[in-house]
């Protein structure tokens, strides 16, 4: 059974690269796109996810603020960031503020697929 | 302007950056890469992205066509073939810049410094050049050296 999964990033070329990753990894989804926070939470209004996939740094609403109000609102999606250090200050404040898991930018095909299918069950 | 040719930490933070997008996304190693003596601002394509902070300035990265193709190809996961439209190589050279940029942006932030990046701004030509360099600038300039061509990456700091 195919899974629903947002993806939220300001850059379209990196919404297309994670589809792609996650589609050569064999995960079948349908892909849901919004372009920062408050498109993403206009989705999650919209519809039901199993997963969603947010950059920290986009304009509007940043990806920390929307993992937050996910957290609070939208509990069932899970949320990964995607971060571009693994600092541990970075790390902590993604998953202090809701985040389920962390993927660092750049990453390889299989990278996305080992951070995103435990979390797909 | 003053060129950086000396390996300091600025230029071994470019080069990480670099090193980090090609290898991990693009799944290309260059052939050799070394510290420019001069700014590699024209190509066939040229991609460049504006920032400011506590230092304004640009990066700008160009490459030939061939190079061009064979980079977007694989960051889209496409054959080289099948990039026939100009909007993909437009994007895909663009994010190469927008990580690149982002990359380096990690270094700098740890510096105690700050940088606002823009959106990125892709030219095609024979060759397009960018007027990037000012009087009273700091360049820090690469060469990267690949099968299907050659890669230049400039930072520039406005003064």
């Amino acid at each position: 059974m195919g899974h629903n999964i947002l993806i939220v990033d300001d850059s379209a070329t990196m919404r297309k690269i994670i589809m792609r990753s996650l589609r050569q990894s064999g995960i079948e989804a349908a892909f849901s796109e919004a372009g920062d926070g408050v498109e993403g939470l206009a989705a999650l209004e919209g519809g039901k996810f199993d997963l969603i996939l947010s950059d920290v740094n986009m304009p509007n609403m940043n990806g920390l603020e929307f993992v937050k109000q996910v957290s609070e609102k939208h509990a069932d999606a899970p949320p990964i960031v995607m971060i571009t250090t693994e600092s541990s200050d970075a790390v902590q404040s993604a998953l202090e503020n809701g985040a389920k898991g962390y993927l660092k930018k750049p990453f390889k095909p299989e990278n996305v697929q080992e951070v995103v299918t435990p979390l797909l069950g | 302007m003053t060129i950086h040719t000396e390996t300091d930490s600025n230029t071994q933070a470019l080069l990480a950056a670099v090193n980090d997008v090609f290898e991990q996304m693009i799944g290309l190693a260059p052939n050799s890469a070394s510290v420019s003596a001069a700014p590699e601002l024209s190509g066939d394509i040229v991609g460049a992205l504006g920032f400011c902070g506590s230092r304004s300035g640009l990066c700008v990265i160009t490459a030939n066509d061939d190079l061009a193709r064979v980079m977007c190809a694989s960051l889209l996961m496409m054959e080289p073939e099948e990039l026939t439209d100009p909007a993909d190589l437009s994007d895909g050279f663009g994010e190469v810049v927008n990580m690149v940029l982002g990359g380096f942006k990690q270094h700098w932030v740890e510096q105690g410094n700050t940088m606002d990046m823009s959106v990125p701004s892709v030219s095609f030509g024979h060759p397009v050049t960018v007027a990037a360099a000012r009087k009273q600038c700091d360049l820090f300039c690469l060469s990267l050296a690949f099968d299907a061509g050659n890669l230049g990456v400039t930072l520039v700091f406005n003064n």
